[in-house]
């Protein structure tokens, strides 16, 4: 064998054997300073261990936060605290946030609204290069409900449009501090991407902590995004703003299926009944989801004569309105002879399908019996 | 004449393991640097990114919990209750008997008061026929099929024919989940519209403490198998899943904890049926059918959502395990051989599949090769003893410190170790990894190449174990 290849076989002896005493090393180091909890090791070697343990130092600022909150310790104002102007500063002030009732959460929040210098702080990192970082301290700013800073999570909106968390973390932030006209400038902007699930969006939109009716108004006619429109539809069925139901019937007639869907389901669980006509149309739709969704709207919005209606589509062609059918067939109040009129159908499908949700709702009561 | 044909015939070979060897060493660097990379990019972002805000909120994706199940009489019940009590908002839990000839069905009948339903459900997929459905009087969201035999990807195709929700989950039945697990790995769905598949971390429940089907404390098990495989799962998990992901290259989620887009499952044909190793083969296929579309998608493993699974703990179990998941790939690489340095699947068929046909599937026979070369050469006087030595030595360091490499990571970023003794232990069993083991399952892999069409199968038989101690004694 040629003495190159043993020169180099003894090179990479040597480079592995110092990659592994190094990586053992460090796992001895790391072990030892991450899982030291002894309170005599700690406060001999508090500091050295909160220059090496991440831990430890985001303990130790946790602390000295809830002193501060408390007032007894020795901590009186924010700049008291070693390290708060710190990334690890920052982390240590979202988790208090999460542990801290309302009205000291409150509190905390003037404590940084009157600390000029601090707020300084947060906006410099509000505009550091690193997303991760930016995204810490745009939590902080969504959990302390900052205004004032609302002007420049906007902006990072835009610097990360690919960035999903990023997105996310700064849609909340403006939704928690009730940024209403940030938002509605933003949705209505046709160069802003949102790359949110609908279920994250509305989640948001749960979060949203100033007029929601206001709120939805004002969007409704002015986003871009279906995905808005949706979630406006949808808040306006959950937070039943009845007075909003005029503004979402010119959406029945939404060329965009999930709308329409969106539309047909609010306007259903409210009750509207200037929507009703609408609805019993879509019941015959050519998308077996939209049909599905009015069979179960018509339920709720004309319980009384949507029965015949109901009954044609138990014998739909697809199994999921069939599904959704039979469902708001067996809440329908007074229809004793309901497997009778089924049967009478000679749909085998549709027998079975009814059959089997009445022997569920069964099992569950027998469920709620026990 | 003989003599010089064998010298030149083994002078090849150790060129070639060498080539291999430095190869694969390169690759395995290259995975340990990026994964250290995403491990540490994902730590980061659980610094802002609230999964607990989704736990039980109405807005939550409902999703569907698949368990396959074939004589698990063992594990079911536990593993059943387990995902019964999971911190998740809106999921039913979808337990496929697979026509075992056990008493798995009466078990489950029995511990969850199951009562059989004329439920009609969707064929959309074809499978095996399904004999009952039931549902338990005592949990609304649990639900049991009883089927026709036709192997774990049928058991799972039943499942996803029967669920209500548009993600499925993929859990076996010998493993459990920790609380949150499920809330993590759904989280992924609703932060990113364009994901289709998300993993989770499989961990060795071995020695754990579990208590009616809930992890009360993580502890190492006594049993040397045992603890290999532990590295062994770190290793994998931690720097090869995670690498692969960095790169966007990921080809297997584990069939123990997986979730998944259940139209995009579909709409890609399901799982296909007597296919061994199911999971990588769905996820192969999921790939090919959104680059095929071009569609924008991402499959993902995340590092936290953890699931606690039982490994074989005798040594003709883990034979029988290695060979049906090397048949497995063999499998999957055969049925999407087309992708392979095929640019229209982009870096999948460039660099993924490439890399598991050249180091995952022929790799073991290089590694045999070397095994028998080396020696061979010695006694020929092609190498003298240092370089026989230091060959070794170089092996032996570079398998230790890509689990030493892994331990790191975990005791930065999870320490689900937090003992010293354990992570000692860890160690130990690093550095041991190398002497038998690591070539044992070298052996295996190409024992299973030998014999591939032989030994495909439907569904491995291995021994489970319960959980709890009592049941165990019983």
């Amino acid at each position: 064998m040629h003495t190159w290849i043993q020169a180099m076989v003894d090179v990479l002896i040597v480079v592995m054997a110092s990659i592994l005493v190094f990586f053992t090393l460090g796992l001895i180091v790391l072990h030892i300073i991450t899982t030291s909890n002894s309170k005599r090791v700690e406060q001999i070697k508090r500091r050295i261990i909160r220059m090496l343990s991440a831990k430890q130092d985001l303990e130790f600022l946790r602390e000295q936060i809830h002193q501060l909150l408390d007032q007894n310790g020795e901590v009186h104002y924010l700049r008291d605290i070693r390290g708060i102007q710190t990334n690890r500063g920052a982390i240590a002030m979202t988790i208090v946030v999460d542990e801290i009732s309302a009205p000291q959460r409150e509190l905390l929040r003037s404590i940084i609204l009157q600390d000029q210098w601090y707020m300084a702080h947060i906006r410099k990192k509000l505009h550091a290069r690193n997303s991760d970082w930016v995204g810490v301290f745009t939590k902080l700013v969504a959990e302390l409900r900052l205004s004032v800073l609302e002007e420049d999570v906007l902006s990072n909106l835009y610097r990360w449009p690919k960035k999903a968390d990023n997105q996310e973390i700064g849609l909340l932030a403006l939704f928690m501090c009730a940024s209403r006209d940030k938002l509605l400038t933003l949705f209505s902007d046709p160069s802003f991407r949102l790359i949110l699930s609908f279920r994250s969006l509305q989640e948001l939109f749960a979060c949203y902590t100033g007029n929601h009716a206001e709120f939805c108004r004002m969007l409704l006619g002015k986003s871009q995004d279906s995905y808005i429109t949706r979630s406006c539809i949808r808040e306006i069925g959950i937070r039943e703003m009845t007075e909003l139901c005029s503004l979402v019937v010119p959406y029945l007639q939404s060329e965009n299926t999930n709308v329409l869907i969106d539309s047909i389901r609010t306007l259903g669980k409210l009750r509207y009944a200037p929507a009703e006509e609408s609805i019993r149309q879509h019941a015959a739709h050519s998308e077996w989801s939209v049909r599905s969704t009015a069979a179960t709207a018509l339920s709720e919005i004309a319980p009384d004569h949507c029965y015949e209606e109901l009954l044609r589509c138990l014998c739909d062609r697809e199994w999921w309105v069939r599904f959704h059918a039979a469902e708001a067939l067996s809440k329908l109040p007074g229809h004793p002879d309901l497997m009778a009129d089924v049967q009478a159908l000679q749909d085998r499908f549709a027998f079975e399908m009814m059959r089997y949700i009445q022997e569920r709702t069964q099992l569950l009561r027998q469920e709620v019996c026990a | 004449m003989m003599k010089d044909i064998l010298y030149t015939a083994v002078v090849v070979i150790n060129y070639v393991s060498l080539f291999y060897v430095l190869t694969i060493s390169t690759i395995y660097l290259i995975q340990l640097i990026s994964a250290t990379m995403g491990l540490r990019e994902y730590s980061r972002s659980l610094k802002y990114s609230d999964y607990s805000r989704y736990t039980f909120s109405d807005n939550m994706v409902p999703i569907s919990v698949l368990v396959p199940a074939y004589n698990e009489s063992a594990t079911i019940v536990d593993n059943t209750r387990n995902l019964l009590s999971l911190d998740f908002g809106n999921y039913e839990v979808i337990v496929v008997n697979d026509g075992s000839k056990d008493n798995t069905l009466d078990l489950l009948k029995d511990a969850f008061r199951l009562i059989q339903i004329d439920q009609p459900y969707k064929r959309s997929i074809p499978t095996q026929q399904i004999r009952a459905l039931y549902r338990s009087a005592e949990y609304p969201n649990l639900v049991v099929v009883d089927k026709e035999n036709g192997g774990k990807a049928d058991a799972l195709n039943a499942g996803i024919n029967v669920s209500m929700y548009p993600v499925f989950v993929s859990i076996d039945a010998d493993s459990i989940l920790e609380r949150s697990s499920l809330a993590k790995i759904i989280y992924s769905f609703m932060i990113d519209p364009k994901c289709v598949a998300v993993g989770g971390i499989i961990r060795i429940a071995s020695g754990c403490e579990i208590v009616n089907g809930e992890l009360r404390e993580i502890n190492l098990s006594n049993n040397p198998l045992l603890m290999l495989q532990t590295n062994e799962y770190l290793r994998a998990f931690l720097t090869g899943r995670i690498g692969f992901h960095k790169m966007g290259m990921l080809l297997i989620i584990s069939g123990a904890f997986g979730a998944f887009n259940k139209q995009l499952v579909i709409d890609a044909g399901g799982y296909t049926p007597r296919c061994i190793g199911e999971d990588m083969e769905l996820v192969v296929k999921l790939h090919q059918h959104m680059l095929k579309g071009k569609r924008v998608y991402s499959i993902k493993f995340l590092p936290d959502p953890v699931c606690w699974t039982q490994p074989p703990d005798t040594l003709g179990d883990l034979k029988k395990q290695r060979k049906r998941w090397h048949i497995g790939l063999i499998d999957t690489l055969m049925r999407h051989r087309d992708m392979a340095f095929n640019p229209d699947y982009g870096r999948v068929g460039i660099f993924c599949l490439p890399y598991f046909w050249i180091f995952e599937l022929i790799g073991p026979v290089f590694e045999v090769m070397g095994y028998f070369s080396v020696p061979i050469s010695f006694l020929l006087g092609i190498v003298d003893l240092h370089f026989m030595l230091s060959f070794f030595l170089v092996a032996v360091l570079y398998g230790t410190i890509l689990s030493v490499g892994a331990l790191l990571m975990e005791e930065n970023t999870f320490r689900k170790y937090p003992r010293i003794s354990q992570i000692l232990k860890l160690f130990l069993y690093a550095v041991l990894d190398n002497f038998g083991y690591r070539q044992l399952n070298t052996i295996y892999k190409v024992e299973a190449m030998l014999g591939f069409r032989r030994n495909k199968s439907s569904w491995g038989s291995i021994q489970r174990r319960a959980f709890t101690a009592e049941e165990k004694k019983k």
